[in-house]
């Protein structure tokens, strides 16, 4: 944050950090073999929409280019808004470099229209374990978080979380301000 | 109509930076005011001194204690994720569009919709929202409520307006300092000149600093008008309830979503004209669908 931002205020929401979702595929390799956890065969990407015309013209765009993409690779895409007013684009297939790749094409066709400030997050499901194993990419830190729901209401087990962090750290850029890890209960996916 | 906007934008930059000018040279006269009482009795160097440090020790104390007391002062209880899920969700995610730590999270029992955040330090900060704020509000209205509170921790503005208040808080300090060592004549006048040109000056950059956290807000919840039916809906229930209930916490008035006490006159009030505040938001809005270049 310069001078500028502390005198005038930001005039604009932080860009997303130079991405590294593809960090994942390799680093679900690792997660099968040493903590069990399978890809659950789904992923979705969180943006903020805005409320104007260019936006939603570059969102359908967007989304026609996905539904051609899931078309050659059998890909299912789809479309929720939550009740926090964020927009969720979900994909499922049974192939992680699939669906790492559409969220992929997704942020990087939302960036180059210049919207790329309205990333927020994307999350992949994994199964296996006692819950399901969510792993959140956070595009403003681009870096990984895990998130564990329990089920319960809002409990998360972060003695579970911690863990993961400790097994992934050398394949996955880990976001290493534990209160930044942002919680998604109610994804989607 | 972009270049109208660019243009108003700019417009409120050089009057900030105006405001900015003066309140450096106002803390360098202050600076050279003391220089030269060193300078015109040096044999009472003992005595300026002093009343420099009681200066800085009696501005550092009141600041402590206002910002301790002022959960207090609205009776707010920070409130943890299991108490209220929801507002917690929203708050995690809109700090995420800003990229900030969540901050805490505190619930006033007052009936009165309002909002404020308090904490001049990012990770110490609390975000206050008022029972009345929850109940009056449709969700994405709550949401650009909240936005705009991020957005005031985002742009670092209880820093910022602390740093202003400075010219201000030393006037106050000088003039209480006078009338408690009986310096009427000399030091009184200065103290309350400069209180009020400091209010003055901090006053502009309350202003300022609401139309930036406006703005950030309708960038954060990309609803420019959540916002404006927000607002438009808080400052009609605040204006009105009597003012004799509001006394306690005129005070902290700078701090709240919309003023408690609205002035008529804009170079006296802390907040801006809702009407401006409006009209800026709509022009954000019709500004919205162009992508960020």
């Amino acid at each position: 944050m310069g001078l500028r931002d502390v005198l005038f205020g930001r005039k604009q929401l932080k860009p997303p950090a130079e991405e590294r979702l593809f960090a994942l595929t390799t680093a679900a390799i690792t997660l099968e073999m040493d903590a069990g956890l399978k890809f659950g065969g789904a992923g979705a990407i969180v943006y903020k929409p805005l409320s104007a015309g260019e936006f939603t013209q570059a969102d359908a765009d967007m989304r026609e280019l996905l539904h051609a993409a899931a078309k050659d690779s059998g890909a299912e895409i789809e479309k929720q808004s939550d009740r926090y007013g964020f927009e969720w684009l979900i994909v499922r297939d049974p192939q992680i470099e699939d669906v790492v790749t559409s969220v992929h094409v997704v942020g990087s066709e939302l960036q180059a229209r210049g919207f790329g400030p309205q990333l927020l997050a994307a999350a992949f499901r994994f199964d296996g374990g006692a819950h399901p194993v969510y792993w959140i990419y956070g595009y403003k830190r681009g870096a990984f978080w895990p998130f564990v729901p329990t089920g319960k209401e809002q409990e998360r087990d972060n003695a579970e979380e911690l863990e993961l962090k400790a097994k992934l750290e050398h394949e996955l850029p880990i976001e290493p301000d534990l209160s930044r890890w942002l919680a998604l209960f109610d994804a989607p996916v | 109509m972009r270049g109208r906007a660019r243009r108003r934008d700019a417009g409120l930059v050089v009057r900030m930076l105006l405001v900015l000018a003066l309140l450096a040279a106002t803390c360098a006269a202050i600076a050279a005011g003391f220089v030269w009482l060193f300078a015109v009795r040096p044999s009472w160097w003992p005595y300026w001194s002093a009343l420099a440090l009681a200066l800085v020790v009696a501005a550092a104390v009141q600041y402590g204690r206002a910002e301790r007391r002022l959960l207090g002062t609205v009776d707010a209880r920070v409130v943890d994720a299991r108490d209220e899920p929801d507002l917690h969700a929203l708050v995690a995610r809109i700090a995420g569009m800003f990229d900030l730590r969540p901050p805490r999270i505190a619930v006033s029992r007052s009936p009165i919709p309002n909002s404020l955040t308090v904490g001049v330090r990012k990770s110490r900060a609390v975000v206050v929202v008022s029972k009345g704020l929850c109940r009056r509000l449709e969700p994405e209205e709550l949401e650009a409520v909240l936005a705009h509170e991020l957005a005031h921790l985002a742009n670092s503005d209880a820093a910022v307006m602390t740093l202003a208040g400075v010219p201000r808080a030393v006037g106050f300090e000088l003039y209480d300092v006078a009338t408690r060592l009986y310096l009427w004549l000399f030091l009184w006048p200065v103290g309350a000149v400069l209180y009020g040109w400091g209010s003055l000056l901090t006053l502009a950059v309350s202003r300022y600093r609401e139309y930036t956290a406006d703005a950030g807000s309708a960038l954060a919840t990309g609803r420019p008008a959540a916002l404006m039916s927000a607002l438009q809906k808080l400052s009609g229930e605040v204006g009105l309830i009597p003012s004799e209930d509001l006394r306690a916490v005129a005070s902290l008035e700078p701090l709240f979503i919309v003023p408690v006490n609205p002035r008529r006159v804009e170079l006296f009030a802390d907040h801006p004209p809702l009407a401006k505040r409006l009209a800026r938001l709509a022009t954000i809005a019709r500004e919205m669908g162009r992508p960020t270049p």
